[in-house]
């Protein structure tokens, strides 16, 4: 089997398999927690959401994939190249705007672009030009003349503005405004239409209910759940909202077959989330006199906060 | 039954996250314990030796030799311990004690705002006016104690000379030297005011001091008018020698340094409240912009064609450029005063100190009685200690970068890791070598326009040998950085100058062992005009500043990038 020497020039794959592959990937802060044991792929062509709370470790993670940071264990590789050892080949293969996106304060906006277009070569000036234009950016404001979205902005064309492979996107419509916001929409669905790749981390869920093909939830530096946006939502979950005329018990429902939870927030109202059939709990509902009974399916953001209850444990 | 896991808890701040005040406060800790410590000790070594010095020195004040080397300082009871020690330390204290003034001063608003944390101060509910309150009462306490520390040196270092000592003059003497640089300081925090960092702050101010203390001088040798010599700090710090039994203490000049301190952080207070945070103060609205409106299209098509955004050392040299020009400015005006004072001053200083091995020792081991020996003593002496200053503050952008993470970006592109230091120490180079050149061409332009014979060759020697100082002082600041504050960086390697310097300027005194000498970067640079170029010690300096810079190098491209 052949292998890469660490030295000799690289060569990224053209698998049409995966252009992101992490195995065990695992980053620890002295005794702190970064991430654990994280693996995923993303396919060629792919949109794929990275979802987690401030401190989960998507950036660590994408810090890691950028090789900057270098992973304690196991391994991330992007286009078949090693993230750490082959940091500077994997980077021609990448756009990236970090979460934080600081540059020298003195320079304008067409100085930080064109500086940065220079250091990555190849970068196609039209096209450069014409993302300013899309975002509305002014680009003779030094960068310490811009507010937030507009830095967002120059980290956005910057990122964009090679035509990379693979896009990864810290928190990318951080600061937009709402029309800003929908330019990036489409700039995603372009790229998605090149048959490239993207990797975003993001707080906002229905943006990534709309932009992503797959989604990774991670909680506490572990990857707890990857799969396909209409996957996440099928996991045969349903809500039961079931109105009363007195004050609704929890006690109905919680000894069912197949209920999650309920819960009771509004006297009068029991939430029922469920798995499987719903008749018990529609006949529970009518024996107890339910005057409205509606059902519908648990939004993203349903089953990401279900992944963020309190860590539970069985007491000896 | 179960559980919920348990939540990690904040653990109680200690006094010192209370109040602004102590909170910076223990921020300046390290420097106040190296400055003072550092500079106490000096104090007290060169204090301690005066007495076996005096005697001969105090035949200086007897000649006319006396007025030449007034630009030191007024040689006043020379002959004595307290005249000699405020002669050869005290009247150049506020010069070094002013490095760590003008540094911290600079960073004492700034620094905040440039590492982003003022707005998140004044998010809480505290004014202005009482958050640079505290700023300063921190900065006053912190040079208080740097004050008491170097005062001890000088009562400790008194004592051994068996000189009666005078706690009241020792304590006026020590409270002269603070009050002196704490104006620097005062001045540094007020040019923060108008400049977007604090290293720009720092090196206007730092400038300033140099001319300052050239100017008073300059005065002094050539009894120049009082109206211009009462304009710079130096005069009024002059005009105090309170350990000098028959000199004592000058109330009112200390009055004025004091006064111009108030009046200066007044200022500074006042534009504070007044200007935008994170912005400059603006003394005047500009109805109209200045800056002519610029086509977006124009602006990206000239951005393209900019040649200093091509490369990381481009642009880095482009970021640079000003303050390398003002440096080498600085020194090129101080190399060519510093020939037509030496020929101002030829025939009676070839006649003093021919031969005098204890004269000699004042000046740092120059033998003045030679043109190139004069020229050894006034810029050479002096000018590699600011060129090694210079090649800290072109260094320590680096480690600003680093410190506020604005690496990510350009990490983020296809370069190797390990060409973003190399690429960006070529502002250390070019510096450092400017410098090299100018202090070499600028004697040599003095000479021609004085009719001042100077050897090229050895000139050249000593420009070009201040070379290795600089690269050894860039590489530490490039070895240091990312492992500790670009702010602590500046106290430590412009602290570990300037102890080298002075155990270098006070080595007949100090009578240190040899090796300890050589640890000094001044003393194995030598004297290469009047002793040659110290070749061995200018190879085992490259090769410490390529060891250190390697490993600079090597670390950064192993270890994590913080944001």
């Amino acid at each position: 089997m052949a292998t890469t020497s660490s030295t000799a020039p690289a060569t990224p794959t053209t698998s049409t398999a995966s252009i992101v592959e992490t195995d065990a990937l695992t980053k620890r802060y002295g005794s702190s927690r970064g991430i654990d044991d994280v693996t995923f792929a993303i396919g060629d062509g792919e949109v794929f959401g990275f979802l987690g709370p401030n401190g989960a470790g998507k950036t660590t993670t994408i810090r890691t994939l950028m090789g900057l940071l270098r992973p304690t264990a196991g391994r991330a590789n992007i286009g078949g190249l090693d993230c750490w050892g082959q940091a500077t080949e994997v980077k021609r293969l990448v756009g990236y705007l970090p979460g934080e996106f600081s540059f020298d304060p003195g320079l304008t906006g067409a100085q930080i672009l064109n500086y940065l277009a220079n250091l990555r070569g190849g970068v196609d000036h039209t096209y450069m030009n014409s993302l300013v234009e899309r975002l509305e950016l002014d680009p003779t404001k030094k960068f310490r003349e811009y507010s937030r979205g507009n830095k967002q902005k120059v980290g956005l064309a910057q990122a964009f503005m090679g035509k990379p492979r693979l896009l990864i996107l810290d928190e990318p419509t951080s600061g937009l405004d709402p029309l800003n916001q929908q330019e990036f929409y489409k700039l995603v669905a372009e790229t998605r239409a090149d048959g490239r790749s993207m990797f975003l981390s993001s707080h906002i869920l229905p943006e990534v209910e709309h932009t992503c093909d797959r989604v990774g939830i991670i909680r506490e530096g572990r990857l707890v759940k990857v799969g396909g946006v209409g996957e996440l939502k099928d996991l045969r979950q349903r809500v039961l909202e079931a109105q009363f005329g007195g004050p609704a018990e929890a006690a109905w429902f919680s000894g069912l077959p197949g209920v999650l939870s309920v819960t009771t927030d509004e006297p009068k109202t029991a939430r029922v989330t469920l798995t499987g059939d719903m008749a018990d709990a529609l006949r529970v509902a009518v024996e107890h006199g339910a005057l409205n009974v509606a059902t519908h399916e648990p939004s993203l953001e349903d089953i990401f906060l279900r992944f963020y209850e309190p860590v539970s444990e069985p007491v000896a | 039954m179960a559980t919920i896991a348990a939540r990690p808890t904040v653990a109680p701040a200690g006094w010192v996250f209370r109040n602004v005040w102590s909170k910076s406060l223990r921020g300046y800790r390290v420097a106040i314990l190296a400055w003072g410590v550092g500079l106490g000790l000096l104090l007290m070594a060169t204090s301690a030796a005066s007495s076996s010095i005096s005697g001969a020195a105090g035949q200086l004040t007897q000649t006319s030799v006396g007025q030449s080397i007034a630009f030191f300082g007024n040689p006043v009871a020379l002959g004595t311990p307290q005249g000699y020690t405020t002669f050869k330390f005290l009247g150049i204290l506020p010069l070094f004690l002013g490095i760590w003034m003008v540094i911290a001063g600079a960073h004492l608003v700034r620094g905040d705002e440039e590492r982003g944390a003022l707005d998140l101060v004044l998010g809480e509910p505290i004014s202005r006016t009482r958050y640079l309150g505290e700023k300063i009462i921190a900065f006053a306490l912190g040079t208080t104690i740097v004050y008491v520390l170097i005062t001890l040196g000088l009562i400790f270092g008194l004592a051994a000379a068996k000189v009666p000592v005078d706690l009241g003059a020792s304590l006026l003497a020590g409270l002269n030297a603070l009050i002196s640089s704490f104006v620097y300081g005062a001045l540094a925090l007020f040019f923060s005011q108008f400049t977007r960092t604090a290293g720009a702050a720092a090196g206007i101010a730092g400038a300033y001091m140099a001319v300052d203390f050239v100017v008073a001088g300059a005065m002094r040798v050539s009894n120049g008018p009082e109206v211009i010599s009462g304009l710079t700090i130096n005069f009024y710090s002059e005009l105090s020698k309170p350990i000098i039994p028959t000199y004592g203490a000058n109330p009112g000049a200390m009055l004025v340094l004091v006064v111009m301190s108030l009046v200066l952080v007044a200022a500074s207070m006042w534009l504070f409240v007044r200007r935008d945070a994170g912005d400059v103060a603006k003394l005047w609205t500009r109805s109209i912009s200045l800056r002519p409106r610029v086509a977006p299209a124009v602006a990206m098509n000239r951005a393209e064609g900019d040649l200093s955004l091509r490369s990381i050392a481009a642009r880095s040299l482009a970021a640079n450029w000003l303050s390398i020009f003002w440096w080498m400015l600085g020194i090129g005006i101080f190399g060519v005063y510093a020939v037509f004072l030496a020929k101002s001053a030829e025939s009676i200083i070839a006649k003093a100190f021919k031969g005098s091995v204890v004269l000699q020792g004042i000046f740092g081991g120059s033998n003045l009685a030679t043109n190139g020996g004069f020229v050894q003593a006034i810029e050479f002496s002096f000018i590699p200690f600011v060129s090694v200053l210079a090649a800290m503050f072109f260094a320590i952008n680096w480690a600003a970068d680093l410190d506020r993470g604005r690496l990510e970006n350009l990490l983020s592109e296809p370069q190797p890791r390990w060409r973003v230091p190399l690429e960006r120490f070529a502002v250390v180079i070019v510096g450092v070598v400017a410098l090299g050149l100018v202090a070499w061409l600028a004697p040599l332009l003095g000479g021609a326009m004085a009719n001042f014979s100077l050897d090229s060759g050895k000139l050249a020697a000593a420009g070009l040998g201040m070379i290795p100082l600089g690269l050894v002082t860039g590489a530490l600041v490039y070895a240091l950085a990312g492992k500790v504050p670009s702010g602590a960086i500046l106290g430590v390697v412009g602290g570990l100058a300037s102890l080298s310097f002075l155990g270098e300027l006070l080595q007949d005194l100090l009578k240190l062992p040899g090796w300890t000498l050589n640890l000094s970067i001044f003393h194995v640079y030598g004297q290469p005009i009047t002793q040659g170029v110290n070749w061995t010690g200018t190879i085992v300096l490259l090769v410490i500043a390529v060891a250190l810079l390697a490993i600079s190098v090597i670390r950064f491209t192993r270890e994590d990038v913080h944001v």
